[in-house]
């Protein structure tokens, strides 16, 4: 299968007056069409700068310094990074879509729900008239939006977070793009109204044939929706593999941390588990692996020499040296 | 019997509780909620009347007017007020009310033209240095602060000395020099309103500069804009009448509220109305428009709570 998305040994850093921030530092990440990748990782682990360094809407002062990222655009490979200002626009919200964490400042308060999407739809698919409010319904109407007639003309204020969250998402998706990222979608909604959201989401996936790379830390919504996980610390990826084999043979000192940390409603547990320590400074990474501080496997030769990433199956890649160099 | 009347008195009031329930739960716009707020200031609403009574005047002044505001009558020179002329004549005879209603289109106008030059090139100005930042703020800021460093009374006063004094000129020279605040202040909104998810997000969804700046972000900082707009045509009609006392501003004989005074001083001891009814004329506009000016900060803020 050909690859949507390709991430190349990406690195984006930060120039701050304290010194450089190596947030992301050689990313290499494949997404196949139709399929959902989740981006896993503490706060601050480089996730969300992932996903802003493909939008190239990294803030400053971030730059993005070497890589490629190469998107399936109209039968060609194009590399994201290299493109021109105007064309990236092009692909922004048209072939890639975003939507954010918090649905409530995620939208204009001084626009209509209506006139906000009406402006992609006017921005990408050229269309006006009746036609561009046919499509502005169309697409509420997929993100399963009651009493659309009334909801188009209201405001942000007076929808709640999971109508907001829906609405970013029918925002998202009425360009029809080839890629969704969600970061961190359901975070600020409540249980509740995030198992409905993952729900509309992943229905959509088949629907519009869509890839989805979601960003999380919730390893439930992990369980839930995504095909393949990627496991980030630090600015790297420590693991790459498919659901079934994360969950149930997870390699990565960090990511058995992680999923040790997720509470089993079948276990009686005096003490939750949780990894000792916090993510370290960005300003001065720990040398050799940088989960070493923490690791509770961890030899010599980890405060020494970075690991490389290691084969374990056609699926499954681990960047440590219980398994390898 | 009265308990029969207290229980009907108790129902209307639960249908009044529910009816103004119900009206509180229909969705509102910004602009109702603004005048359902300003409304509750008498002082703004009473400044709000006077602006419009002012501006219908000025429109429908020739209509109204006894008398031909440049018409000499030197039979009557410096005649004080009298049911025939309601604020007297001037020191060439004409009637100072008709001259006044004449005056008030120039005051008006000069104020709203000026207002809506320093505006846009404020708006322009502030947005691109706030959104931008860098190497383009710093310009721009630092021009703004050697503006602010020289007096605008004198500013005003080299540029009409320059460009030669008439109302197209007061105008724009007006204009040119008042955009400096509000250039600051819509900087000073750009630079919170930039960082916000929802620009992001129009980021992300394609938009570019341009669309970002006047669709995405300049909406959301015009309530402060608009107080200074306000404010703004006060202090402008304010410059005019300096400058026209000045003999800098609007030539005679075309009148406006400032040259009628300059007319005026020199009468002050003999024929006090001819300074005092433009005086108070300025007096009441200025005030007018500074108390509908407050009265739109409170009702614009969001920090006031009801």
């Amino acid at each position: 299968m050909m690859s949507l998305l390709e991430i190349e040994d990406l690195h984006t850093y930060f120039y701050t007056s304290d010194g450089v921030i190596k947030a992301v530092e050689g990313i290499n990440l494949r997404i196949d069409s139709s399929e959902t990748v989740s981006l896993v990782g503490e706060s601050g682990s480089g996730k969300t700068l992932t996903a802003l360094s493909i939008m190239r809407l990294v803030p400053h002062p971030g730059k993005i310094i070497k890589g490629k990222i190469l998107f399936l655009n109209n039968g060609g490979n194009v590399d994201l990074l290299s493109i021109s200002e105007e064309d990236i626009r092009n692909i922004r919200g048209k072939k890639i879509s975003m939507i954010f964490q918090e649905p409530f400042t995620s939208l204009n308060p001084v626009f209509s729900i209506g006139y906000q999407i009406a402006e992609v739809v006017r921005l990408h698919l050229k269309l006006k008239g009746n036609d561009m409010i046919n499509k502005v319904k169309e697409s509420l109407n997929l993100v399963g939006i009651p009493d659309i007639n009334r909801i188009i003309k209201s405001y942000p204020h007076e929808l709640s977070g999971g109508m907001r969250q829906r609405v970013m998402i029918a925002m998202a998706l009425v360009s029809n793009p080839k890629l969704l990222i969600a970061d961190e979608p359901t975070t600020a909604l409540d249980v509740t109204i995030q198992a409905q959201i993952l729900e509309l989401i992943s229905d959509i996936k088949t629907k519009l044939n869509l890839s989805v790379l979601l960003i999380t830390h919730d390893l439930g919504i992990v369980k839930e929706i995504s095909d393949k996980v990627v496991i980030m610390y630090a600015g790297k990826i420590v693991e790459v593999a498919k659901k079934r084999e994360i969950f149930e043979n997870p390699l990565h000192p960090y990511t058995v941390g992680l999923l040790k940390s997720v509470p089993d409603i079948n276990k009686v547990e005096k003490r939750l588990y949780t990894i000792k320590g916090s993510i370290p400074n960005p300003l001065e990474f720990p040398s050799g692996c940088r989960f070493n501080p923490r690791c509770p496997e961890a030899m010599d030769i980890c405060k020494i020499k970075e690991p490389v990433e290691t084969k374990i199956s056609e699926t499954h890649l681990v960047r440590c040296f219980k398994y390898g160099k | 019997m009265t308990q029969g009347l207290g229980t009907s008195k108790e129902s209307k009031k639960l249908k009044k509780i529910k009816k103004e329930k119900i009206m509180k739960d229909r969705t509102e716009g910004i602009w109702q909620i603004i005048w359902r707020r300003l409304k509750k200031n008498k002082f703004a609403i009473f400044g709000m009347v006077v602006i419009i009574l002012l501006s219908i005047i000025a429109i429908v002044s020739p209509l109204i007017s006894p008398y031909n505001p440049y018409e000499q009558n030197l039979t009557e020179r410096l005649q004080p007020p009298s049911l025939k002329h309601l604020c007297g004549t001037d020191e060439l005879g004409r009637d100072v009310f008709s001259r006044m209603l004449y005056g008030s289109r120039i005051s008006l106008s000069v104020g709203l033209i000026a207002v809506l030059i320093a505006t846009t090139i404020g708006i322009i100005v502030g947005s691109i240095s706030g959104y931008f930042g860098g190497v383009v703020d710093n310009i721009l800021m630092r021009f703004v602060d050697i503006m602010l460093s020289i007096p605008t009374l004198f500013l005003i006063l080299m540029l009409i000395v320059f460009l030669g004094p008439s109302i197209f000129n007061v105008m724009l020279v007006i204009g040119l020099t008042a955009w400096t605040d509000l250039a600051r202040l819509v900087r000073a909104e750009f630079l919170s309103l930039k960082n916000r998810e929802y620009v992001l997000a129009a980021k992300a969804a394609g938009a570019g500069h341009f669309r970002i700046i006047f669709r995405h972000i300049l909406p959301n900082a015009l309530s402060p804009v608009f107080v200074s707009v306000i404010f703004g045509v006060a202090g402008a009609i304010l410059l005019e009448s300096s400058l026209s006392f000045l003999g800098l501003g609007v030539q005679p004989p075309t009148a406006s509220w400032g040259n009628i005074l300059t007319s005026g001083k020199d009468y002050i001891e003999s024929a006090w109305w001819l300074s005092f009814f433009p005086g108070f004329a300025i007096f009441i506009t200025v005030m007018s428009y500074n108390l509908l000016g407050e009265g739109l900060r409170d009702a614009l803020d969001p920090r006031l709570i009801e």
